[in-house]
């Protein structure tokens, strides 16, 4: 564990000496008013554990699950610290020494058991979904569904093929195997070996494509930045839907029926925005389908707030996790706005649980409402 | 804590708004105090309060304050935990009232240009809820991000743009707080009263020593429309001065007036590709109308006259986007053993200012030590002075250079006709100065805390007062 503190001592000393300048970024804190729940805490308790004033037990590893590993703080930081790259390594030092939560070990037994973090047979409920001919292997572009969708909201798969249709972007298939995660929450939770065993099929199972969809910025990102880090680098070009049709839609294969007069706000994703650094393809798609421009958040494109779904937080604790989220729509109630499009099923789902009368919309299907 | 004493709070706060783990007395033991900081370094000992809490209403404040006067039970008030004066440092066996839970907006009066907020709102959560309306409060300190309106008002802070907007006291209509018998003191949402002495001015500036304050409301600005920039070089120290002091004089009202000498150009400036070095003045002046073009006009004219260079407008709108960058300069120096940081802050009527920046410059100087300062928050009368002082010294010294700097600081201002704090309240080792300036003034002071807090609860040490004080 001390080679891994040490590894991060700049990053670790720099936010235990800080004025907690991050601090209002950072969603956890903002519900909890726990300093715990700041970067400044949570570095500062890593700062304890490396000095030998504290040990790395189970109430210090409890700590740091509770970050949802937004970035938003180092967008705040002078130093560009990153204070959850600490705490996701040390997530994985907690399960080596057996000290991490019991929510940890549930998702663990939960995977295993569905072999995803949706709870479903995601490659069964897949094949319900779309004709049987996206299945075909012959193509060489990929889409990769996410769980969520699979599982929450089947009808944004549907409308992704229903506009590749449309634009007469007939040479992608879905993909369906084994392995339908990409096991991102297994290594924010910090279980690396069911991680590695995870990606290392998932990524043979893509390996032979040239191009990798996905309506999904956690699978991007784990795919192009997450699985290279690991040893999986992929030689297909990755991109987020959002990426993937903008050329198309550019060219004029988007045939608008009638532009939606209704009022959109939409929202980064964390992992799409700061992440994946994608803000224009998803604003451009929506001013070619909506009468009116979509409308911003104040805090918005790389400093977008968090929706509480990142990081597998919800698995911590999800009644803070929602709080959050309804912190975020506080803006949206005053903006007035009707219609809450994001690029992100995480964000969707959230906001979901936040507020169920709340009209919130994939990107993708508000597309597909107009061809 | 005994678990008679747990069961109590939680009939309060519930059972999820009282904590006593390692972790947490660990983590609220502690503030920004560059002195615990570096002693830290080579201890772990340190006073713990017994248990945190998180109150969601003034009545649950009210009752924590009635259970713990009853009790004797020490309290110290928290908001963002980043004092450099070990203001929220609590003694052991205190409670420690984290009030960050207390944090909405409970009504923003537009028409009147007022809002409202519970005290433990961030200041950046405030700001950020009067930017969506069109407003500001133009409250700007260096740890703006990660403080709260209470901390701001128990402090009586000022802020990098208070030259404009002044500093906390100026903005303050109306408070609520809490005493420690649990009653609730309102004072009136009025333009002006003249109904005996300022009630609001008792707890301004009191760090927890005679209640919690729970809420405020404020005057705010229109968020300017305007902004323009603008930044001189002297190349003799005192025509800087001079020219701020005619400035104010003609009753300019910059939002920043900042004067920094060579070492703190250099810090400031430090990322600006062609950096400006010597002594530079930066003003900023901001508004809704061409006022902001007329005075920046009159400024150039008045510096001008008083020998300087123009450097443009760059070096000024960098300071400006970067102006919350000395808060995070610790951060780095402090991470490294032996080394240390303090930020020493005075002010002085413009008389006095010359010399006593001279003197200060002077007590302060030692080898392998860096003296860096600038002047700002300008008025007719006098203005601010802001030093930083960085080092070296063998590892486990660190405190005791602190203290030394201090000494020759305070005694240096005392001498020089400074005030002993601007800005960041006071600190432990203040406390003999501060006895000096306020003379008569501070048994006044005590015996107020006494009449206020007879069983000596609120933030036992602060300025002094000890439980039998």
């Amino acid at each position: 564990m001390k080679p891994v503190l040490n590894q991060h001592f700049k990053s670790i000393e720099f936010c235990t000496y800080c004025p907690k300048m991050c601090r209002f970024a950072c969603p956890v804190a903002e519900v909890t008013g726990h300093e715990a729940d700041t970067p400044w805490g949570r570095q500062t308790l890593m700062h304890l554990v490396r000095e030998g004033h504290m040990d790395f037990d189970a109430d210090v590893a409890a700590a740091i699950y509770r970050c949802a590993t937004c970035s938003l703080c180092t967008e705040y930081c002078d130093h560009n610290n990153k204070p959850y790259e600490v705490m996701l390594d040390m997530r994985a030092e907690a399960v080596k020494e057996g000290i991490e939560p019991s929510e940890v070990e549930e998702f663990r037994q939960f995977y295993s058991q569905h072999n995803n973090s949706y709870g479903d047979n995601l490659q069964a409920r897949i094949k319900t979904l779309l004709p049987e001919i996206y299945f075909a292997k012959s193509s060489q572009v990929i889409f990769v569904p996410s769980g969520s969708h699979i599982v929450h909201n089947p009808s944004v798969i549907q409308d992704t093929f229903k506009i590749f249709e449309a634009m007469e972007i007939d040479h992608v298939s879905c993909h369906v195997g084994e392995v339908m995660d990409t096991g991102a929450h297994l290594r924010e939770l910090g279980l690396m070996e069911q991680y590695h065993a995870n990606a290392k099929k998932l990524s043979e199972a893509l390996a032979g494509y040239k191009t990798i969809v996905s309506g999904s910025p956690t699978v991007v990102y784990e795919l192009k930045v997450m699985y290279p880090k690991f040893g999986y680098e992929l030689t297909p070009k990755i991109y987020h839907v959002s990426e993937f049709l903008w050329p198309f839609v550019r060219q004029g294969r988007l045939k608008v029926r009638r532009r939606l007069t209704q009022k959109a706000i939409y929202h980064d994703s964390c992992r799409l925005g700061r992440d994946l650094g994608v803000y224009d393809p998803p604003r451009d798609i929506l001013r070619e389908v909506l009468a009116e421009p979509p409308a911003e958040f104040a805090r918005n494109r790389e400093k977008s707030e968090c929706c509480g779904g990142q990081g597998a937080f919800p698995w911590i604790d999800q009644d803070a996790s929602i709080q959050i989220a309804q912190r975020r729509l506080g803006e949206v109630y005053e903006s007035e706005k009707r219609l809450l499009v994001t690029a992100c099923p995480m964000c969707e789902r959230q906001f979901r649980l936040a507020d169920e009368k709340l009209d919130v919309v994939d990107l993708v299907s508000v597309v597909a409402r107009v061809v | 804590m005994t678990a008679a004493r747990r069961r109590e709070l939680e009939e309060i706060f519930g059972a999820d708004r009282v904590e006593d783990t390692p972790i947490t007395r660990r983590l609220y033991s502690q503030d920004l105090t560059a002195l615990s900081l570096v002693d830290r370094r080579h201890s772990a000992d340190e006073a713990l309060p017994d248990a945190v809490v998180w109150p969601e209403t003034v009545h649950e404040v009210s009752r924590l304050l009635r259970w713990a006067s009853e009790g004797k039970v020490p309290v110290v008030t928290y908001g963002g935990g980043t004092s450099l004066r070990a203001a929220t440092m609590p003694s052991t066996g205190a409670i420690v009232c984290d009030m960050k839970r207390m944090k909405r907006v409970t009504r923003m009066d537009e028409n009147s240009m007022i809002v409202t907020a519970e005290a433990g709102i961030l200041g950046e959560a405030l700001q950020h809820e009067l930017r969506l309306v069109g407003l500001t409060l133009g409250h700007f300190p260096p740890a703006f991000y990660g403080s709260t309106l209470g901390g701001f008002l128990a402090t009586r802070s000022a802020g990098s743009l208070s030259t404009r907007y002044g500093p906390i006291e100026d903005m303050v209509i109306s408070l609520q707080a809490v005493l420690p018998d649990g009653s609730i003191v309102k004072t009136r949402t009025a333009p002006r009263s003249a109904t005996g002495p300022d009630f609001n001015h008792v707890f301004l500036g009191s760090q927890g020593t005679l209640g919690i304050i729970t809420r405020a409301s404020l005057r705010c600005r229109m968020a300017p429309a305007t902004r323009t920039f603008a930044a001189y070089k002297f190349a003799d120290w005192n025509d800087g001065v001079t020219a701020m002091r005619l400035m104010m004089r003609k009753g300019l009202l910059p939002a920043a007036v900042r004067y920094s000498d060579p070492p703190e150009t250099a810090r400031t400036f430090a990322r600006m590709e062609d950096e400006p070095d010597g002594n530079v003045l930066v003003l900023v002046f901001e508004g809704h109308d061409r006022r902001a073009l007329l005075e920046a006009s009159i400024a150039a004219e008045i510096a001008l006259s008083c020998h300087c260079t123009q450097l443009g407008e760059e070096a000024a709108r960098h300071w400006f986007d970067h102006r919350f960058a000395e808060a995070y300069r610790r951060s780095p120096v402090l991470a490294e053993d032996g080394a240390y940081m303090e930020v020493i802050d005075t002010a002085a009527t413009w008389s006095r200012l010359p010399t006593l920046i001279a003197s200060l410059r002077d007590a302060l100087a030692g080898e392998g030590r860096q003296v860096s300062l600038y002047v700002a928050n300008a008025s007719s009368v006098g203005a601010s002075v802001c030093l930083t002082v960085q080092g070296h010294t063998p590892a486990g010294e660190e405190g005791k250079t602190l203290q030394a700097i201090w000494t020759a600081a305070l005694s240096t201002i005392r001498q020089g006709g400074g005030t002993v704090s601007y800005r960041q309240g006071i600190g432990p080792w203040q406390i003999d100065a501060l006895k000096e300036e306020l003379g008569v003034g501070y048994d006044l002071l005590r015996d107020m805390k006494r009449q206020i807090d007879p069983n000596g609860i609120m933030n036992p040490g602060a300025f002094g007062f000890d439980r039998t004080s």
